[in-house]
Order: C-alpha cells, then sequence, then structure tokens
C-alpha cells in the first residue's frame, strides 16, 4: 500500500496515519513486536546521523558568521531585517504566502551577500591600490 | 457567572500548581521528570530504555535518545493495532491531528492524563487574565470559539470506529473547563459543518460565527491564531465592519501558532481594537507556556512538563538557561520522553522565553543574524 487511498500522496511502510492528509493507513504487515530491539538501534542511528548533520550545519553557521563579521556585517545585518520585516508583514497580511516568502527570503539573501562582498572588495582595492 | 469572593476555590486547581512552580522550578522540575520516569516505566520504550534506573537528569539524558514524530511512526502503528503499552503509560483515550498551513499533517495519541493536562493548561492563560486584572467581566460575556473541526478521519482500533479530527477542535469540545464558560458556538455547531478546510468551508464557519454572535455580548476569542485573524477579515469584508465596531472585547486569547505577540498582535489590533493578545504556546502534543503579564513573553508549565533545551553548548535545563541563550527545545510529557517539539526557544530572563519560530534552516540564519546584528548595538 505505497499510496493513501484519500489523498494519493506516496506513504512509506512504517506510517500509520498519512502525513499529507492525516487518514489512517491500515498497516497489514505483520507487527514490528516481532523484532523489538531494532527500534532503539534505529533511533540511535538517527540520532547519530542527527549529530552529525548538527555538526555540519554548525560548521556553516561559523564559516558564514565569520564571512559576515567585516564592517558590512551591521549593514547586511540590517538589509536583511528590513526584508524579513517586510516579508513577514507581507505574509500576516495575506498578501504573500509562506513557500513564495522563503524561497524570495533567501534570492534575496544571496544578492545582499553577493553585492555586499563585491562593494567591500571594492573599497578595499581603493584603499590598497595595486601600483 | 463566578463571584468574585469565591474565585479562588474556583481557579486554585488551574493556576495554583503553576504559581508554585514558578517560585522554583529547578525543584518543580526535578519532581516532575521523577514522576515521569514512573510512569515512563510502565513502556516496554521504557524499560527497554532502563527508566527504573534513573534517579537525576543526567541519567535521564544518558538513557533516553531525543525523539521526534518521525521516529515516533512506528509506535503509532502499533498503537492503532491496539496495543498502546509498547510507548504510553496508559490506554488510548482519542486520536488528534493537527495541519499547519505550510507542514504536513501529524496524527497523534491522547490519553486520559494527556488530555487533563491540555484543559488545565488551556485554561490557565484565561483564569490566570481574569484573576490578575481583576476582570470578572470577562467570564460573563460570550467567547468566540475559533478552533477547527474535531471530526474529520475515522479509525478502527480494537474492532471499533473512532472518529478524530483537529487537535484544537478537539480539545475544546473535551475541555469541561470550557463549559463553565459560553462559548460561542460550540464545537458540536462547528463540527456539524463538516470536516473542510478549503476557503469556502472557513467561509460557512465564520458565518455561523457571526450569525450567532452578531447581537451577543461578546468578551473575548479563544482559538488558532490565523483563524481568529481570517474570521476578522471575513467580517470585515462580508459585512463592511470590523469586530470592533460590533464587540468590546476585552482580551484575545491566541493559540497554535509561533511569533503571536511578534507577528499577529499587530494585525489583530487592527480589526479587534487596542485589546491585550493574550498568548499560549500550544500544540498537538501539549499546552506547554502562557503569557504571565503584559510582557510579551510566555512563562512554561514547569508543574506539568519536562522541559530541555540543546543549545549550541550542549543540553540544558530550560529554567537554566540565561537571558539571550537559546536553543532546541526538548519536552518530556505524560506521553512521550524526551519529544523534540521542532521549535527554537529563546530566554528573556527569570520565567519569560519567546519562541523564536520552527527549528528550521530559515529560523536558525534568521535568529542567528539577528543576534550578530544585535550584539554590534546591544
Ligand atoms: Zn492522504
Amino acid at each position: 500500500m505505497p499510496y493513501c487511498q484519500k489523498c494519493g500522496t506516496e506513504i512509506r511502510e512504517e506510517m500509520a496515519f498519512c502525513p499529507k492528509c492525516g487518514a489512517p493507513l491500515k498497516a497489514e504487515q505483520p507487527p514490528v513486536e516481532a523484532a523489538p530491539a531494532p527500534a532503539p538501534q534505529m533511533a540511535e542511528k538517527a540520532e547519530k546521523r542527527e549529530k552529525r548533520e548538527k555538526e555540519e550545519k554548525r560548521e556553516k553557521t561559523e564559516k558564514h558568521e565569520k564571512r559576515e563579521f567585516g564592517v558590512i556585517g551591521p549593514l547586511v545585518g540590517g538589509l536583511i531585517l528590513v526584508f524579513l520585516g517586510l516579508t513577514s508583514y507581507l505574509q500576516v497580511s495575506g498578501l504573500l504566502r509562506t513557500e513564495v516568502a522563503s524561497a524570495l527570503f533567501f534570492i534575496i539573501i544571496g544578492i545582499i551577500i553577493v553585492v555586499g562582498s563585491i562593494y567591500a572588495a571594492l573599497m578595499a582595492s581603493r584603499r590598497h591600490p595595486r601600483t | 457567572m463566578f463571584p468574585e469572593e469565591r474565585s479562588s476555590d474556583i481557579f486554585q486547581p488551574i493556576v495554583g500548581s503553576w504559581y508554585e512552580s514558578l517560585e522554583n522550578p529547578e525543584k518543580s522540575q526535578r519532581l516532575v521528570l521523577l514522576n515521569l520516569v514512573k510512569e515512563y516505566e510502565k513502556t516496554r520504550y521504557g524499560k527497554n530504555h532502563h527508566a527504573s534506573e534513573i534517579k537525576e537528569v543526567t541519567d535521564y539524558r544518558a538513557k533516553f535518545p531525543i525523539m521526534n514524530y518521525q521516529r515516533l511512526h512506528p509506535y503509532l502503528a502499533e498503537i492503532q493495532k491496539g496495543d498502546y503499552a509498547n510507548i504510553l503509560p496508559e490506554p488510548l483515550a482519542c486520536w488528534v491531528m493537527t495541519r499547519g498551513s505550510t507542514g504536513p499533517a501529524k496524527v497523534l495519541p491522547a490519553t486520559k492524563t494527556h488530555l487533563e493536562q491540555i484543559f488545565t493548561c488551556g485554561a490557565r492563560a484565561l483564569v490566570n487574565y481574569v484573576l490578575r486584572k481583576r476582570d470578572f467581566k470577562l467570564l460573563t460575556g460570550k467567547i468566540l470559539n475559533l478552533n477547527f473541526p474535531s471530526n474529520v478521519h475515522t479509525t478502527v482500533i480494537g474492532g471499533q470506529t473512532v472518529t478524530y479530527g483537529y487537535s484544537s477542535g478537539t480539545y475544546a469540545r473535551l475541555n469541561p473547563m470550557l463549559d463553565k464558560v459560553s462559548l460561542l458556538p460550540r464545537q458540536e455547531e462547528i463540527d456539524a459543518l463538516g470536516p473542510g478546510i478549503t476557503k469556502a468551508d472557513w467561509e460557512k464557519r465564520f458565518e455561523l460565527v457571526y450569525q450567532q454572535a452578531a447581537n451577543e455580548n461578546v468578551t473575548a476569542t479563544m482559538g488558532v491564531t490565523p483563524v481568529i485573524l481570517s474570521f476578522a477579515r471575513y467580517v470585515k469584508k462580508k459585512h463592511g465592519k470590523s469586530p470592533k465596531e460590533f464587540w468590546n472585547l476585552r482580551a484575545l486569547f491566541c493559540t497554535s501558532v509561533r511569533k503571536i505577540q511578534f507577528k499577529y498582535a499587530r494585525s489583530l489590533r487592527r480589526y479587534f481594537g487596542q485589546v491585550p493578545v493574550v498568548e499560549i504556546y500550544s500544540a498537538t502534543e501539549g499546552v506547554f507556556a502562557q503569557q504571565l503579564d503584559d510582557l510579551p513573553y510566555i512563562t512554561p508549565n514547569y508543574d506539568k512538563y519536562f522541559f530541555e533545551v540543546e543549545t549550541g553548548q550542549g543540553t540544558k535545563m530550560l529554567h537554566e538557561l540565561k537571558r539571550g541563550e537559546w536553543g532546541k527545545l526538548i519536552i518530556s510529557s505524560c506521553m512521550f520522553p524526551r519529544y523534540d517539539i521542532g521549535d527554537i526557544i529563546e530566554a528573556a530572563g527569570n520565567n519569560y522565553f519567546r519562541v523564536v519560530g520552527r527549528h528550521t534552516m530559515l529560523t536558525l540564519l534568521e535568529h542567528g543574524l539577528y543576534r550578530l546584528f544585535f550584539r554590534w548595538f546591544v
């Protein structure tokens, strides 16, 4: 039974309920009880994976922060805050859907960072002109 | 309805132990953990993780892994087959579901103790508000019920067909505390309009609320925050006037989403007038915290749930966080040990906290930059 009968969403075997619409999915396979040990093991494995992911994430954030820590740090932060305020205002007033907002968010953040670093590079080369 | 002089008798069971726990969160949390562990001992999951050997918070952290909704799925499948004791300390009372506007649907079991806690904690924001402001008039009027329907799907458990639906509506329908106040409309009337959540379905519901309430003395709203807001917009659009022109509301009790004070409060006041917005931090998994006073923060229900936070410097107890510290909230309840609710929480000092948002890259980035930005100026 790989699909929900109510809404057609693809489902995984161990699921008890459809992740899209919440409809119950009758489990026809034999109970998992037969093997009581795997569940905690699986949980541990998943935990390890999560730990690794988290570490990677932290590294990324650190790198990210270091890059931002120039003169343009506050500037970029400010621009992002202004933009965040704007998007959440638009979201609340129903003019912008959440998915659109987050996509837009990443695009604009990207642009801000790119423009910011180009600007910083320009300023730096002006301060230390190559002879 | 509630004679003022008898108020403490009626309200004490609802807010008494909460107020006490705020005096000494550490003591209260220790007590809650020891009681919870005793319950977990009854489940196979708890036995597999040696719940009986736990004496201290550190033991608990060492023996129980953090779980989340995804990892709960195999256990839910077994509960559905009638085997609750695999993970639940007591029998299943009902199923409840949730669907965020963006997130996927979640279906979760509810036990008797869980429901009792939801009812007590769900009434706390209202009772605390009435007691603190001595605003007993709030209880003499009608309270608008703006929740989701509680009858959506059916499932078969142990040969019996069971109906379940959205948690907000289910909790509103079952809550005996809300019988004492006049909810308008009653949850059964909302359910009678069917389970749909399309725009047309909501408009049907909103029209029902409006028709019933138009000529009544409405003193408050209680329900899912975006629903309250959509209702206000509907009334303005269809009937040409803002709710503030129909009713003299005394407070808005808002549940189920993050950033109520920072994102929704202003829009709500535009339609409902300059009324206090009272935040309740709730999810299908429980009612975890609510606003204590006029400050735009929430204060945890230390007496019912056990709170931990995964911060950049390791796992800490929620009450240990200093102002400005933040991380991923992990909640142990009467149903699940160490459940990752998926939210980021930040301490504001004392017993005040703020839920920053869902635990996503977007929120982390946003919050990281927010803190980065403010470190330069504050
Ligand atoms: Zn489905």
